[in-house]
């Protein structure tokens, strides 16, 4: 009996009605779609099944039954093996046949408890990816590590954005350069943020990472340090939804330094002079009661806003996503603000039925950050906040000016300027301002011809373009070391810019009813232009003709001007070919010559990569018990490379900032030497299981890779040209580890569910070998200089050994010293060693999520376990003795430290002999190791779905939000995963970087 | 693919770089190399290299200067631990900014194949020895002789070598030069006082040839008579009238250390004898103390005392208006009277009678500084170095273990006519503090006081003083094998307990 059947299909999740699901009479070719509000209907009889299937859902077989309403709720499918992916170059593929591990991460997963850059939501969510985020605040770059450092100049993955690879330079000192030391700049070590951090989380509709060398060969050199592929949402066929979604959060600072309130400082009871400074700006006086912190007073409570709307419509022919987003900060420490919006548009078309595919977006980005936090020792505002003598109340210095008779102007009121690194915090806030704008377009349009149905060939391209700009306004009466007595004024423009072209052409076909066969021929071209800037800077010399005038016309001299530029070119052709036979073996075979142009004056300035990969899916090949839903073994083999840095091959001189006259090239390649491209040799094997109907399932990886002619900045060996650093090839690094993902779906009830996953990641890395000349296989990346921190790379050692000294000790681990000859003691220091490795042992991600009708409870438990952090802030307020520690020492066995001298005798030293001894920033930071290992609660969120069947509101969801909770465990003084630098040289140091934040707050998504 | 590819050098050539072929415009890729070895000799800029590079080793070494400051808790080059994150910056200076440029300068005129260009080599050598043997005066052995070579580059040679060749190529420009002068093309490229003057370069050279033979007279009496009395008897004269500076065109890296950070204030030793002398030069050397309880006296700090705070001391005499401008001294008309002065003391002939020597040499120094009343200083015959006494802590009060006088003494022994010279040199010579340690190391005066605390750790004796620095860091890892074979060329263990081989123990004569 054929009757007419209609419903409505929903998603299960929220109960928004789907358009566009197939609705098939299973074994027939009878078939329609929903409509716009997931209505359909069909003609079909009782007893017939009918088969909804809709991408990225489970397909759910429904019986007909007497009825003629049949209404179905689809369930999410992150799980569904036949899924496809994004891979390389934007080719979908088939998950199941994938032959090497790439990771999805979905777009709500990254937004439920939203961060200001998206990647910060990555962390604990992807096994084998560590993100450390800079201690700058909001609209700050995060260092992003898969699968361990391996290269020596430069650990970023690729980001593809669209199958389009985008310029993720950024700009700033944020300690890129080598030889970076704790000072920092000048005026303040910054980081200038970067071109991800620009983007607007609420566009993401999934994130891939693609971990290994396999995953990334098609990206051949800029793919080396894996990929993670971002796709942004899109109009969809039939359906019109606009999604307003609100979060506010507050953010608090934790993790402080412990100081100490029991000792005050010697200047207590002093005369204060008329600029405010005091006799002694230590702190190691008298005991004294009733003293209190002011630190807390300091830092201010943070807010962060982010309002986002987004429109999606679309017909057969036409789709339309457009977004716009607002997010708005004000910082935790006092005059920082961001702002920042985000518009977005992309249409997609087709043409000619469907054969023709056009789709072009363009997507502008503008961010504003006002007095954004910087770190290092000078000019910045925590070392006069945490060094403040104790006892001499900072809110008298709140009032940070006093008017200069002299000068008949006003002048910076501090307790001191001791070692440079101390200035009144509230001075440096209002009076060292910065203002760092960063604007983004990119315009990208990419046409695909399906000329057969089985050959298409497709064009991307993309202009992709970042402009910033920093200005730094410096007042007369700040630290004369950095800012001369009429002030200072830096302005930097710089923009960069990259110019991608491709041409892919795709074409499939069955070779046999078995055998499948895929191939793709493709060639792109990429310019780029990174860090192209105009550098205008009045210095540190004769400074500005009118105080505090900050116009460029203003400036006294122009000594501190300069430009520069990166130019690149990259030209590529790449190939794949892919065999599938029976849905059951696949075979990947991947190869691509890049030409580029930093390769000049070398031996070749074209390299390949090939790669390979086997997948067998066992449950297909073998007889598997039930309860096995699925299971593969995976393995591939890949060779990439990276090319050089730009212009290194073509040493020239040039005028550098501050001098007036040329200088020859600082580096160079050695006498007789060449440069190559680095290489990289990599090696994955995977297994992915699945069990109970997908309700079990785990993905294990063991990887193990070997970069080789890495390159080396290193210091030069004695040569006629004067360079002080050679660029070499040389050196080995190994990475290899685990990967292993859980997940599970413990509870599936009809009201209940609870999903649950874990990733674990365990990195071994060794540098086997430097470049021969360095003595004790010794790369220096971080030179001490005249600080106790040094950064290198050892052999035989992990990636990245902190170098300093410690105490000397005896037996019973009391310090050894010797007579200094004028009656006190010297401490012994041990040589300069390793005394620390930053990168944790394995790093663990446990996420949950709680569904109870429409409450939805989620949390992420982030660890990371093993490694040592060392900390320049507990050395500096050591030495000034304002930390607890000093406190404690001196409450301890009247104040003495017990020390043993030569010849074995036992001694004492005064604590504040001790610790200005052992402490401070050329200290002996061997005594300032900290685990690092630490595991938080980062993430958590408690949200409920109101949802509207009939109204124009479909459904509204609160939750409130919480960020950086709280630690179940944490050596360290301060936050480890808070980095001072995203760059190379200052990796596993606090240097007075800004407190990390915890944030509670409230989310409300609105769905009409 | 080939033609893809052609603009490949375009793109990876840095649009903002020099080439080498484009210096050759206006004969800069010869002159231009001049430029950052006038500048390094004594660097100029960032302040705070020259403070590594001279302030905090010589200046500090000479008693001319001490700073207030407790740089690393008081445990630094002051107290006698020697920080190598300072001390390897006039290695980088002279191997950075000197020696690359000097053989650039070889190659370009040897390219050039114009044989007119030989005087810019004989002249890059001058100032390449004025850079050079201060280094070797700091370290002992150098990279000199073998530099040039890309083979033997990394190679040492022993400060007697380094010394040897300073001689020769001193030697060797007087000779050529004296057929360049008149010639003006030197003139665009000479920041110097000598203002391009041919003649005058040859006069420079031969002052300092007298310097380096001086300083060698402990160690070997006939090189130094040889070579000293080669510079007595030059044609091309002694430097009389004219100081030797550079216009640098950056303001005295000393103004921004002593004025804007407070980081260097007066010498104990520098208070005693300008003080005991009641030397009109300390207005112009020094400001009064600002201290209010100094009452506007000057007042110096003695060198490896033990300072808590900078607050302390940062409040006594800064330095004065001898580093307004924008020069560098090189060499003072002064001191090269004072030359003079030892070498009649020690009967090399040409050098007139060591008095005369010394007072034109104290009334060079006077005329230099535009400072009155030298004829009644010279006839002063009675006042002595004054005893220190620190203004807060009596624990560094130290006498002046000596009683050398003004008025010169004929009559006096030869050890006490040469404290009375190189007392006086040591006053004109400032504020080169590189050159007034070295000649201290040499000679023992004037009396330098012993530092209070000493953070060693034994490898330097208090009371015979810091006698060299040990070699850089940068060095031994770069470069270790050669350093190994320099530490044989030492008298000692590689610390600045060494002697280097011109500082003979003992006596002058």
């Amino acid at each position: 009996q054929v009757k007419t059947i209609s419903g409505t299909v929903t998603a299960q999740s929220d109960g928004m009605p789907l358009p566009g699901v197939n609705v098939v009479i299973k074994g027939t070719t009878q078939g329609t779609q929903t409509d716009y509000d997931g209505n359909y209907s069909i003609e079909a009889s009782t007893g017939d099944v009918l088969e909804f299937t809709f991408l990225g859902m489970k397909t759910q077989l429904i019986t007909v039954p007497d009825a003629v309403i049949v209404n179905a709720a689809l369930e999410d499918d992150a799980l569904s093996l036949d899924e496809v992916i994004v891979t390389a170059l934007g080719i979908k593929k088939e998950k199941k046949a994938l032959t090497y591990s790439a990771q999805e991460v979905k777009g709500d997963e990254l937004t439920t408890v939203k961060q200001t850059n998206p990647i910060n939501s990555l962390s604990g969510k992807s096994a084998g990816i560590t993100i450390t985020k800079s201690s700058s605040g909001a609209g700050g770059s995060s260092k992003v590590v898969l699968r361990g450092s391996s290269s020596t100049t430069n650990n970023d993955p690729l980001y593809v954005v669209d199958g389009v690879p985008m310029l993720n330079s950024g700009n700033g000192s944020n300690g890129e350069a080598p030889g970076t030391s704790i000072f920092g700049d000048q005026t303040g070590n910054r980081d200038g943020g970067d071109a991800l951090s620009l983007i607007n989380p609420d566009d993401i509709e999934s994130l891939t990472v693609l971990k290994g060398a396999s995953a990334s060969a098609l990206y051949g050199s800029q793919g080396a340090n894996g990929v993670i592929l971002i796709t942004t949402k899109s109009g969809k066929d039939g359906k019109l939804s606009v999604n307003f979604n609100s979060s506010l959060t507050v953010d608090n600072v934790t993790s402080l330094p412990e100081l100490q309130t029991e000792y005050q400082s010697n200047s207590v009871g002093q005369p204060i002079a008329e600029n405010g400074n005091v006799t002694d700006p230590k702190s190691w006086g008298a005991k004294t009661s009733g003293l209190s912190n002011t630190v807390d007073d300091f830092f201010e409570t943070g807010i962060t806003a982010i309002q986002s709307l987004s429109l999606l419509a679309g017909n057969k022919v036409a789709q339309t996503y457009v977004s716009y987003a607002n997010t708005s900060v004000n910082g935790v420490m006092p005059n920082n603000r961001m702002v920042r919006n985000n518009f977005n548009v992309k249409e997609t078309a087709s043409f000619l039925d469907d054969k023709i595919t056009v789709s072009a977006g363009v997507n502008l980005s503008d961010q504003r950050i006002w007095n954004r936090p910087t770190n290092g020792l000078y000019s910045n505002t925590l070392t006069g906040l945490y060094l403040n003598p104790v006892g001499i109340d900072l809110n008298e210095y709140k009032n940070f000016e006093y008017f200069n008779a002299d000068l008949n102007m006003m002048d910076q009121y501090a307790t001191s300027f001791d070692e440079n690194i101390q200035q009144n915090p509230y001075w440096l806030i209002n009076r060292n301002k910065s203002k760092d704008v960063a604007q983004r377009v990119v315009a990208n349009v990419s046409a695909k011809y399906q000329i057969l149905e089985n050959f298409s060939v497709q064009s991307r391209a993309s202009y992709d373009k970042s402009f910033f700009t920093f200005d730094k306004r410096m007042y007369a009466g700040s630290d004369p070391t950095f800012v001369p007595a009429t002030g200072r004024y830096v302005l930097e423009k710089t923009e960069n810019t990259q110019q991608y072209i491709d041409l892919i052409a795709n074409y499939t076909t069955d070779i046999t009813d078995d055998l499948n066969f895929t191939a793709i021929l493709g060639t792109s071209l990429t310019k780029y232009s990174t860090g192209d800037q105009l550098h205008l800077d009045s210095g540190i010399g004769k400074g500005l003709t009118y105080p505090n005038v900050f116009t460029i016309g203003n400036f006294a001299e122009t000594k501190d001007i300069s430009q520069s530029v990166y130019n690149r070119e990259v030209q590529s052709i790449f190939a794949s070919v892919n065999f599938g036979y029976r849905s059951m073996l696949y075979l990947d075979i991947t190869g691509r010559n890049d030409w580029s142009s930093t390769l000049v004056n070398t031996d070749s300035n074209a390299f390949f990569y090939p790669s390979f990969g086997l997948t067998g899916v066992l449950s297909e090949l073998f007889e598997l018990p039930q309860s096995v839903t699925f299971a593969k073994l995976r393995a591939s083999y890949a060779i990439v490379g990276k090319d050089i840095p730009a212009y290194a091959t073509i040493p020239l001189n040039s005028i550098p900032n501050g001098q007036g006259n040329f200088a020859k090239p600082t580096f160079g390649v050695i006498e007789g030497e060449t440069l190559e491209p680095e290489k990289q040799n990599s090696f994955e094997i995977g297994t992915q299981w699945r069990f109970v109907d997908n309700r079990l399932g785990f993905d294990f990886t063991y990887y193990n890779t070997k970069t080789t002619n890495q390159i080396f900045f290193i210091a030069a060996e004695p040569n006629v040209q004067g360079y002080v650093q050679n660029i070499v090839n040389a050196g080995e690094i190994k990475n290899s580890g685990i990967e292993l993902t859980v997940d599970a779906k413990p509870i599936v009830k009809e009201n209940v569910t609870w999903d649950t996953a874990l990733n674990f990641a365990l990195n071994k890395n060794e540098v086997v070998s430097v470049h021969p000349s360095l003595q004790n296989g010794e790369a220096i990346i971080t030179a001490p200089g005249v600080n106790g921190y040094g950064y290198s790379l050892i052999e035989g050692e992990d990636f990245g050994s902190i170098r300093g000294r410690s105490v000397v000790r005896n037996e019973n681990g009391l310090p050894v010293v010797s007579d200094d000859g004028a009656g006190g003691f010297s401490i012994e220091a041990t040589e300069w060693e390793t005394i620390a490795h930053a990168q944790p042992d394995f790093t663990l991600g446990w996420s949950n999520s709680f569904n109870f009708d429409n409450f939805q409870v989620s949390f992420l438990v982030d660890a990371k376990f093993g490694g040592d952090v060392v900390s320049i802030t507990e050395a500096v307020n050591d030495f000034y003795g304002v930390s607890q520690a000093t406190a404690d020492a001196r409450n301890r066995n009247g104040g003495m430290i017990d020390v043993v001298d030569g010849s074995g005798n036992a001694q004492q030293m005064t604590a504040q002999d001790y610790y200005t001894k052992t402490a401070g920033r050329a200290g002996l930071i061997g005594e300032y190791v900290y685990d690092a290992t630490n595991v938080s609660l980062r993430e958590l969120s408690v949200g409920y779905n109101l949802i509207f069947p009939d109204s124009r509101v479909n459904n509204i969801r609160f939750s409130v939000i919480g960020n950086n909770l709280f630690f179940f465990y944490k050596k360290a003084p301060f936050d480890p995963n808070v980095a001072s630098s995203t760059g190379m040289g200052l990796q596993g140091v606090d240097i007075y970087g800004q407190p990390s934040t915890r944030s509670i707050g409230l989310n409300i998504n609105v769905n009409f | 693919l080939a033609n893809c590819t052609s603009n490949f050098e375009d793109i990876n050539t840095d649009p903002n770089g020099i080439s080498n072929e484009s210096l050759t415009q206006m004969n800069n890729h010869i002159g231009g190399s001049f430029t950052p070895m006038f500048l390094n000799v004594f660097n100029v800029t960032p302040a705070w290299n020259f403070q590594l590079q001279q302030n905090l080793i010589g200046d500090v070494y000479s008693g001319y200067m001490t700073p207030p400051t407790p740089f690393a808790g008081n445990v630094n080059n002051m107290t006698y631990s020697l920080v190598d994150g300072w001390n390897g910056f006039p290695w980088a200076d002279a191997y950075g900014s000197v020696m690359p440029f000097a053989l650039d300068i070889k190659n370009a005129v040897e390219l050039g194949g114009d044989p007119a260009g030989e005087k810019f080599v004989h002249l890059s050598n001058i100032v390449r020895v004025s850079a050079m043997h201060r280094v070797s005066d700091i370290y002992g052995p150098i990279r000199y002789a073998k530099f040039d070579d890309f083979a033997t580059t990394g190679e040492y040679d022993s400060q007697r070598d380094a010394y040897n060749a300073f001689f020769v190529e001193l030697g060797a420009a007087i000779d050529a030069l004296k057929a360049f002068e008149g010639d003006s093309q030197f003139i665009p490229f000479d920041m110097s006082s000598l203002g391009g003057d041919i003649a005058m370069w040859r006069t420079y050279a031969n002052s300092l040839r007298l310097r380096l033979a001086m300083r060698v007279v402990n160690v070997d009496a006939t090189l130094a008579k040889t070579e000293g009395e080669k510079a007595l008897a030059s044609d091309a004269g002694l430097l009389e009238a004219t100081d030797m500076y550079i216009n640098t065109g950056f303001a005295h890296p000393l103004t921004v250390i002593s004025g804007a950070w407070g980081d260097i204030r007066m010498g104990a030793e520098m208070e005693s004898i300008l003080e005991g002398f009641d030397d009109g030069r300390k207005e112009v050397y020094f400001q009064p103390a600002e201290d209010p309880t100094l009452n506007g006296a000057y007042k110096g700090i003695r060198m490896g005392v033990e300072i808590e705070a900078k607050g302390q001391y940062g409040a006594h005499s800064a330095l004065g208006s001898v580093i307004e401008g924008e020069t560098i001294q090189w060499m003072s008309a002064a001191e090269v009277y004072f030359l003079r002065a030892e070498a009649a003391l020690r009967g090399w002939s040409g050098s007139g009678t060591a008095q005369a020597n010394y007072e034109e040499g104290v009334k060079a120094s006077f005329a230099q500084h535009g400072v009155g009343g030298v004829d009644v200083y010279l006839a002063d015959n009675t006042s002595t170095p004054n005893d220190f006494v620190d203004a807060l802590n009596a624990v560094n009060d130290i006498a002046y273990q000596g009683d050398v006088k003004i008025a010169y003494d004929a009559a006096g022994t030869n050890e006490e006519q040469l404290e009375q010279i190189i007392t006086q040199k040591w006053i004109a010579m400032f504020p080169d503090g590189q050159e007034a340690w070295s000649e201290f190391r040499r000679t023992g005066y004037p009396r330098i006081f012993p530092v209070v605390v000493n953070n060693s750790g034994g490898t330097i004796d208090t009371d015979v003083q810091i006698r060299r620095i040990n070699f850089v860091q940068n060095e031994l890892n770069t470069n270790g094998d050669n350093v190994e074979i320099a530490k044989g060329y030492l008298n000692g263990p590689d610390t600045g307990g060494t002697r280097l081989w011109w500082d003979i123990e003992g006596s002058n004569f």
